[in-house]
């Protein structure tokens, strides 16, 4: 009996897996304000009262720089003249940072010249707005920020998910997987992957058409999908390649959730083609301790060289493969 | 109904914002405010502590027209422009005399601020 049911296909939110924080629906985005004058926050939190935004204050450069990294605003307002820490420090490390670097950042300053324009722009600034400023326009330049944000945002998401089965794409993938295997260097937790391949899907395409086809690997990603663990990361490799990286989980427990999902596709009927069935072989390779030595090229190798095991020894089946504690070598054991 | 200050020499500035309910709050803040500003200038100007006194047109130069009040934002500007001439040796006349005048004129009209 299979140990998860998968319904029908239904649109999907793209964020069940997000690769990154996404801030849930309900709040609202955040703008901050960094700027040395006391009155400025005031007319602009009077001025920007009816906005749907909520604004987050910070008095200096360095508070700026801080509440950035806490709060993820989607718009800065950047005051250039700042005792300590001066505008253009503060721009500069918000774009040196690769999280915060895509934020749309208004420089605010009271002096009208060429070259601070030009060295705001050149260091990254989204736009530029002269002191004392015109509150209608400089509302209206937040809001033309506020759609650019959002759409780099969207942009951001899209460039990570496989846009067939929804599923983080092989980019993603690859950084995730590499962040992981570090992450297992580094502390010694046990981490697992898994590949895994539609037997014969070749002939589903050849026989039933494209679109059956098609139907089957993002069904086949729902299934990896409800039966892995929410820490669980599934991915798209390519064709009717899946892999599944399972941080903090050692290979014992990896074939358990692999033979799960092996099961619940064995299980599934297809609308299209109920006559014929689908199955799924999948390799493991997993470590309980950290594996300083092992790349993450050579542990993707060995889950491939367990799933080319699977394949030939009769498909529709889990194999793991596990690295020896003496060194990198490799077992397999059906 | 606001009185006007037996010191000062003209009419009563108002803010443009006046009407504007979501500026009603932060205008009488500001306004509120001025007797403490008016003390802060007079006692930076007699100690010619000149570059906080540049400071702080500064920033009132660029906070009044915020609040509606784009006159005054201007003489504080000429106070600024005036102490920066004299700082950086371009201008000719007596340093004191101009930015005195400069000085009283704000001072003037910030003793006329009103609601």
């Amino acid at each position: 009996m299979p140990g998860c049911t998968v319904s029908p296909p239904r649109p999907e939110n793209i964020f069940t897996q997000a690769l990154h924080p996404v801030r849930s629906d309900d709040s609202k985005p955040i703008l901050l304000i960094s700027d040395d004058s006391e009155d400025v926050h005031r007319l602009l939190k009077a001025r920007l009262r009816s906005e749907p935004l909520d604004i987050v204050s910070a008095m200096s450069g360095a508070e700026g720089l801080e509440k950035a990294k806490a709060a993820q605003p989607s718009v800065v307002l950047l005051d250039l003249d700042m005792p300590v820490m001066h505008g253009f420090a503060v721009l500069r490390e918000l774009k040196n940072d690769t999280t915060l670097a895509n934020i749309p950042v208004i420089v605010l300053s009271g002096v009208d010249q060429a070259q601070d324009k030009i060295t705001a722009f050149e260091l990254g600034a989204t736009d530029y707005v002269t002191k004392p400023f015109d509150f209608a326009e400089l509302r209206a330049r937040v809001r033309a920020c506020m759609r650019t944000s959002q759409l780099l945002r969207l942009l951001e998401t899209r460039a990570e998910v496989d846009g067939l089965t929804e599923l983080a794409n092989r980019a993603a993938f690859n950084r995730r997987w590499a962040q992981e295997v570090k992450e297992n260097h580094r502390y010694g937790k046990p981490l697992s992957i898994a590949m895994m391949d539609a037997d014969h899907f070749k002939k589903v395409n050849d026989t039933y058409g494209h679109p059956a086809g098609d139907e089957v690997l993002a069904t086949l990603a729902r299934i990896v999908r409800k039966c892995s663990r929410s820490s669980d990361i599934a991915c798209r490799y390519g064709g009717e390649e899946f892999v599944l990286i399972m941080p903090h989980t050692h290979t014992t427990e990896a074939s358990i959730v692999c033979e799960r999902i092996r099961e619940a596709v064995e299980a599934t009927v297809w609308p299209r083609h109920p006559e014929h069935k689908i199955t799924i072989s999948i390799g493991v390779s997993g470590a309980e301790i950290g594996l300083p030595q092992t790349s993450p090229e050579a542990w993707l190798e060995a889950a491939d060289k367990a799933l080319y095991t699977a394949k030939k020894s009769g498909r529709n089946r889990v194999v793991e493969s596990f690295f020896d504690t003496r060194g990198p070598g490799l077992a397999i054991a059906s | 109904m606001s009185t006007v200050s037996p010191t000062a020499s003209g009419n009563v500035i108002r803010s443009e914002f006046s009407s504007d309910p979501d500026m009603a709050e932060i205008v009488t803040m500001f306004v509120d405010e001025m007797p403490a500003k008016v003390e802060k200038l007079t006692q930076t100007f007699a100690a010619m502590q000149f570059d906080e006194l540049r400071r702080i047109a500064h920033q009132l130069k660029g906070s009044s027209g915020g609040y509606g009040f784009s006159e005054l934002g201007k003489a504080a500007g000429s106070l600024e422009h005036c102490l920066m001439m004299h700082a950086d040796g371009v201008a000719t006349g007596d340093p004191v005399t101009e930015i005195r005048s400069e000085f009283e004129r704000l001072i003037d009209m910030c003793k006329r601020v009103r609601l």
